[in-house]
């Protein structure tokens, strides 16, 4: 039988905690949400000797007070899920800093292992460092890693095995916050002490620190549990410990507090630390001179973007169509193998058209999750946000904004989500609401396919210009929206710009390949359910014999003229694929779906679009991805055995570039998908989701009218 | 022997280089503990490192680089250290 039991991951943004997490459990991970939030909670599972050790990768969080949902959650599962361990992990070459956050771990009072990561670093920088003075010191056994190497791993795992088996002993570390506070502090316990529920939840000290230092979600928490008496003369006597420290110390008790942890820090640091005499500029500033410049930054910001768009479209396009041929021979194949029938019509025009038209992108997700991943990893996400806060301000956006905007370029769900990171609630809600307008990786499918058509000479260009419209029409609006509906000013910038680091190849794997399998299995599930849906609309009710004229009387006329020598062969094939095109068209319209296409495309018809495009359109808001098997549906059923014509001819003998341009653009503004305005819901709430379906679908029509209404005069 | 100067100014106003002694902060407690668990404490020395035009400015605090908005440098006082 093995022993069990859990380790939390606790760490600064920036300290490789992701790193040394993905170390220990390799691919053996689970995605999951902290309860009632949407952060992401990774766990996963390691065997070590007879233990099972589950992990537990917490936010990466500078501190743990109430400044935002990721430190809340922290502490939260800390206190109440009680790991039996807690790993800090902690930057070695910034120390001070990091160990902000192991004070605090410290005073949760649950037994600590610090990690000391790229300590090569530290051993680089430093003269002479005293490892067991410094674990003495906090109270903690403290191991030497180096995560992108993965050295140091086993000896980790050890030492936790033996701080979860209590052998040594473990010293409990106080630190010291001076007399005044010290005497409130106690002041304090004594009033906690009556209540047994407290006692049991919590560590009293931790909880009288945290009063002191009026932290509103500790404050509301025991005004929800305590009675009202209790809670009164509990709020009586911290209001009364907080005026008297600021009358005698002359500053807040939460300056005061933290100034005496980098107290304790520095002590130790002194202590165990002899630093190396140099001042060499590190590389990172060197570096920092050139990427933030105020005349080189934006420049080479913008030159970063394009080459991201460059590789994602170029070099994607070689396994792309790989994919593609690949299909095409599996269709040919099962063309070939399966008897005709409407099953076989299903498997090919529906599920191989649907799902495998957007399984094929797929190397383009994964090429521009790769190029975001190392962007985060790197380092440079951070520089981007700084170089960017000017310009955001002056659109009336937080620099901050720039983040879940650039991830909205991948999927506009996790950069909802990624939004929480703007403390702001109005500076939330508006950069939530431009996110549609960051052309998401569901509409690449469609601009590959009609910038192809339309614009083969250029069709980097011509997306890159959608690209560029989403952006200009983001800035727009977020304009408007914080002159109208949320007036203030933005939350001022602090951000924290990293040393750069050499991404790891592994890191950027596993976190590119978390993000690709979301979007397959959005293509394996909710798009095969729908493409089934779809060619169910798309066959029935069928036409039999209710054709308008009598075709297969006039196919056979043609063919006895053939026949008989009175017509060319040129000139017959021309008139039966003719026949044939007619025929199919009326097909589809007798269909469920043409039906829909009729009905709705009154609506669009200004906006230049047939009833297919209509109908296009109203199957996106299943899935953007949804639009092109639409098309491909609506399309393929044209072909016929004898004509082998590609989709993309059909296209462009259909619509004019300006319509396929016109089609592009109104696929860009209007909402990514329904199960983004889910989650907008579980972010925002019912009424900022409403918001934004009718906010972005007035947008795309009124954009898309004006520009087909000018555009008409001029072809 | 370090000579605090009569005079403080925001943040914004640092010259480049030079060293400068945080003083106060007033932006709010949310906002100063922000500020607080990235090393920004009073009487803690402080370096602009770079002003990335009117806008906003790296500095250094603690041997960590932050970068911080204009406005959320016109929330910090210093005072230069002669």
């Amino acid at each position: 039988m093995s022993k069990e039991f859990t380790i939390a991951l606790a760490g600064s943004p920036n300290s490789g905690k992701t790193t040394i997490f993905n170390s220990i459990t390799g691919s053996r991970q689970h995605v999951g949400n902290y309860p009632g939030v949407t952060v992401e909670q990774k766990t996963g599972l390691k065997k070590y000797k007879d233990y099972l050790i589950k992990l537990v990768d917490l936010p990466g969080t500078y501190s743990l007070t109430a400044y935002s949902v990721e430190e809340v959650v922290s502490r939260d599962y800390i206190i109440n899920s009680k790991p039996e361990i807690i790993l800090n992990v902690v930057d070695s070459s910034n120390l001070e800093r990091n160990l902000y956050l192991t004070t605090q771990l410290i005073e949760l009072d649950t037994p600590l292992v610090i990690v000391f990561n790229m300590s090569d670093i530290l051993m680089k920088i430093k003269e002479k460092v005293n490892i067991k003075l410094l674990s003495a010191l906090f109270g903690a056994p403290i191991v030497q890693t180096v995560g992108n190497k993965s050295k140091g791993i086993e000896e980790l795992l050890g030492i936790a095995a033996q701080v979860f088996e209590k052998t040594p002993e473990r010293k409990k570390i106080i630190i010291n916050y001076g007399e005044e506070i010290e005497n409130e502090i106690i002041k304090i316990e004594n009033l906690l002490k009556n209540n047994n529920d407290l006692l049991k939840k919590f560590n009293l000290r931790w909880l009288a620190i945290k009063l002191l230092e009026q932290d509103k979600e500790v404050i509301s928490h025991l005004r929800d549990t305590l009675d009202d008496k209790s809670f009164y003369n509990l709020n009586k006597l911290f209001v009364y410990s907080i005026n008297h420290i600021k009358n005698v110390m002359r500053d807040s008790p939460e300056v005061l507090i933290a100034e005496a942890r980098y107290g304790f820090i520095n002590g130790a640091l002194r202590e165990a630390i002899v630093d190396k005499n140099d001042n060499d500029m590190p590389l990172s500033d060197r570096v920092d001179k050139v990427i933030i410049n105020k005349i080189l930054g934006l420049p080479i910001f913008i030159f970063i973007m394009w080459i991201m768009f460059q590789v994602v479209f170029k070099l994607g396009n070689y396994p792309v169509n790989w994919l593609t041929i690949g299909l095409n021979k599996l269709s040919g194949f099962l063309n070939a193998v399966i008897p005709g029938s409407l099953l076989k019509s299903l498997l090919l025009d529906g599920i191989i058209g649907g799902v495998g038209g957007i399984l094929v992108f797929t190397p383009k997700i994964m090429l521009l999750f790769i190029f975001i991943t190392i962007l985060e990893d790197s380092g440079y996400m951070s520089r981007g946000a700084f170089i960017m806060d000017r310009i955001m301000h002056k659109i009336g956006l937080h620099g901050k904004s720039f983040i879940p905007l650039l991830i909205g370029f991948g999927c506009t769900i996790p950069a909802y989500m990624c939004g929480r990171t703007l403390e702001n609630k109005s500076d939330r809600l508006i950069t939530m609401h431009i996110n549609t307008f960051m052309s998401c990786g569901g509409r690449l499918p469609i601009y590959i396919l009609f910038a192809g058509i339309f614009f083969p000479e250029n069709s980097g260009n011509i997306i890159f210009s959608l690209y560029i419209i989403g952006i200009l029409m983001a800035i727009a609006m977020a304009k408007l929206l914080r002159v109208t509906r949320f007036k203030g000013e933005a939350e001022p910038f602090v951000m924290e710009l990293p040393p750069y680091r050499m991404p790891t190849i592994k890191g950027v794997f596993i976190h590119m390949w978390e993000r690709t399998w979301q979007y397959i299995k959005k293509a394996g599930t909710i798009i095969l359910a729908l493409s089934i849906i779809m060619w169910v609309l798309f066959t029935f009710p069928m036409i039999g014999n209710k054709y308008s004229q009598n075709y297969n009387e006039q196919l056979k006329t043609l063919n006895s003229s053939y026949v008989s020598g009175s017509i060319a062969k040129d000139a017959f094939e021309k008139e039966v694929l003719k026949i044939e095109k007619k025929m199919a068209v009326e097909k589809i319209e007798y269909s469920t779906a043409g039906r829909i296409g009729h009905f709705i495309e009154p609506v669009f018809k200004p906006l230049g679009f047939d009833w297919r495009l209509s109908l296009a359109s109203v199957t996106g808001i299943a899935g953007k991805e949804v639009v092109v098997s639409t098309i491909g549906t609506l399309f393929s059923l044209v072909k016929t055995q004898k004509n082998n014509t590609e989709l993309n001819s059909l296209i462009a003998g259909t619509y004019n570039p300006l319509t396929g341009y016109n089609f592009m653009l109104f696929t860009l503004l209007y909402f990514p998908c329904i199960a983004s305005l889910a989650v907008f819901k579980k972010e925002a709430g019912t009424k900022e989701m409403i918001f934004q379906i009718f906010f972005t679908l007035t947008i795309a029509w009124v954009v898309s009218f004006i520009v087909f209404q000018i555009g008409r005069f001029f072809i | 022997m370090e000579h605090i100067g009569e005079n403080l100014i925001f943040l914004f106003n640092a010259e480049i280089n030079r060293k400068y002694k945080i003083e106060k902060m007033h932006g709010g407690s949310i906002f100063n503990m922000r500020l607080l668990s990235l090393g920004f404490i009073p009487g803690e020395a402080i370096t602009v490192i770079n002003k990335f035009g009117n806008g906003p400015l790296t500095v250094s605090v603690k041997g960590n680089k932050i970068g911080l908005g204009r406005g959320a440098a016109a929330r910090i006082l210093v005072s230069e250290v002669k």
